[in-house]
């Protein structure tokens, strides 16, 4: 059985020739070699590493340190600094979840337990099994028609978990968080899945290969920036970037609906807004910037692609992150305003403009 | 009454004030006019007669009591010393560097110093004998830099320089 398996696993291998040496060494050791290979099959990979896991914790960490970096400094500030000064306190958000793990966790007397202390692990569902769907060059895990309708679907839960935990912390500030984020729920959600249907529209499919392939020539941003503008606005209200912050402002509900987390329990759950928006920015680079193309780099085989595709999502989580530096925090009834009017109505032209590239047969 | 609107902006406009904040966001992100001074490591230029702790000449000194009397935290008692004569001592617990017994002494006897971050041990050590207070303090220097603020082009601009400031004059 071991040998069918390694069979399969070795059939779609993620080929990396700059590795090549360590893994035909690891491959001489018996167990190991089995270790090694299923994490290299490419459904696993997709998951675990590229653009899954491990690209999400690398761009998690980086872009903390960014965000309090590049604010600091508009506001005059340093910043984190202290801890590692050559990098400038790179490993800063690594520190603080090195403490956020010897922290004691609270549960306080009014919780409701069982969810109160589960539904933080259970945040990773959501945000983990897009990866399942979203590719990255030829790393992937499950190519589907509708795999851009089911990754849609898989973000929408992530609201419904924060306005369970809120629910779970059973307090004033709590509740008043997941409201908070209810509202901003339906202030976007709408705009979203116009948004994303008139790309589907445009491109004539939901399989995000083809949609990148049919981007070789031009960026889909070219064909229709309507859809690009009213995709970053719904980014940045659906992850609460900055003009959008509401659920969380600490300023007013100090954190809503993770106001009693503590430990590493916190750590997760104010994680949870990065990994959205690490998974909208992929979206965000597949649709419309032309997703893994880009020059080719030999000596990392399957992985450049990927890393064309990393680089694309983080330097766009780092546009998302400015904001933060320039804009003060909407009320939430101007926030719900501006969702049913000025980006419903950008999304429903954008699907006009998307119909009419059908029609014509542009791309 | 003044009813004050607020103002009604068309599109274009909003949009050149969307704008002109990014720009301002990006060009302080970009080359920060931050005016922090990182102490241990940097220390701001301090002006000359800066009233940091006091170092006494004692061959200055007169007995005369003056700095004494017009302490206002009666931080200084005289204590008699081995030539019969009284001297101050300044008790830095009491001290609120005012700098009040260098202005009224006669004779000048009284020198100040740079060093305003005063540590003591305990709080007998904070009590500066004679014999003490004519030394000047111990150093303890971290900084690499001398940090000055000064205007430029009608801004306010932090110049560093690796000249260190000397925070005990030298003798004449």
């Amino acid at each position: 059985m071991f040998a069918e398996l390694m069979e399969m696993f070795r059939g779609n291998a993620v080929e990396i020739p700059i590795l090549q040496p360590i893994i035909d060494a690891l491959m001489g050791i018996p167990l190991v070699n089995f270790v090694v290979s299923f994490l290299l099959w490419k459904p696993l990979f997709a998951i675990l590493f590229a653009p899954g896991l491990a690209a999400l914790m690398v761009a998690m960490l980086f872009i903390i340190w960014f965000e309090r970096k590049v604010t600091a400094r508009v506001q005059w500030r340093y910043g984190p600094l202290e801890i590692s000064r050559s990098l400038g306190g790179l490993i800063q958000p690594l520190a603080d979840g090195m403490r956020y793990l010897f922290q004691e966790v609270i549960v306080h007397r009014e919780a409701h337990k069982p969810l109160f202390i589960q539904l933080p692990l259970l945040s990773f569902i959501p945000v983990l099994l897009p990866f399942l769907f979203i590719p990255a060059g030829t790393i992937y895990a499950i190519r589907t028609p509708y795999a851009l309708p089911l990754i849609v679907a898989l973000i929408s839960l992530v609201p419904m978990l924060i306005v369970l935990i809120g629910w779970a912390s059973n307090s004033k500030y709590a509740y008043l968080g997941s409201m908070r984020e209810v509202f901003m729920y339906f202030g976007y959600e709408v705009a979203l899945i116009v948004v994303v249907m008139a790309m589907v529209l445009m491109y004539g499919s939901a399989d995000l290969i083809e949609i990148v392939e049919k981007q070789k020539s031009l960026p889909g941003i070219l064909f229709n920036p309507i859809a690009c503008i009213a995709f970053f606005m719904v980014t940045a209200m659906a992850t609460s970037r900055f003009p959008f912050e509401i659920p969380e402002a600490d300023q007013e509900v100090v954190f809503g609906p993770f106001i009693e987390y503590t430990g590493i329990m916190f750590g997760i759950v104010m994680t949870l807004g990065y990994e959205k928006l690490y998974l909208l920015s992929l979206l965000f680079s597949i649709l419309f910037l032309g997703g893994w193309n880009g020059p080719t780099i030999a000596i990392l085989g399957d992985l450049s692609p990927a890393l064309w595709l990393f680089l694309k999502t983080v330097v766009l989580m780092m546009m998302f992150v400015f904001l933060r530096t320039v804009y003060p925090r909407f009320r939430l009834d101007q926030a719900i305003k501006f969702g049913w009017t000025t980006l419903l109505s950008l999304s429903v032209i954008s699907l006009a403009v998307a119909a009419v590239i059908r029609l014509v047969g542009w791309l | 009454m003044v009813r004050v609107k607020s103002p009604e902006l068309n599109f274009i406009e909003r949009m050149k004030g969307h704008l002109d904040a990014l720009r301002v966001g990006l060009r302080e992100a970009i080359k920060p006019t931050r005016l922090t001074v990182q102490y241990p490591r940097e220390r701001r230029k301090l002006p000359d007669n800066f009233r940091g702790m006091l170092i006494l000449d004692v061959n200055g000194c007169i007995s005369c009591f003056q700095c004494a009397f017009i302490c206002p935290a009666n931080a200084i008692v005289m204590k008699r010393g081995p030539d019969g004569k009284l001297y101050p001592c300044v008790n830095y617990a009491k001290c609120i560097f005012c700098h009040f017994c260098a202005e009224t002494c006669t004779k000048g006897a009284w020198k100040s110093t740079k060093v305003m971050d005063v540590a003591f041990e305990n709080e007998e050590e904070m009590l500066l004998t004679t014999e003490k207070l004519i030394k000047p303090p111990k150093l303890g220097r971290e900084e690499e830099k001398t940090v000055s603020y000064e205007i430029k082009n009608g801004e306010l601009i932090l110049v560093k320089s690796d000249k260190l400031d000397e925070l005990i004059p030298k003798n004449e």
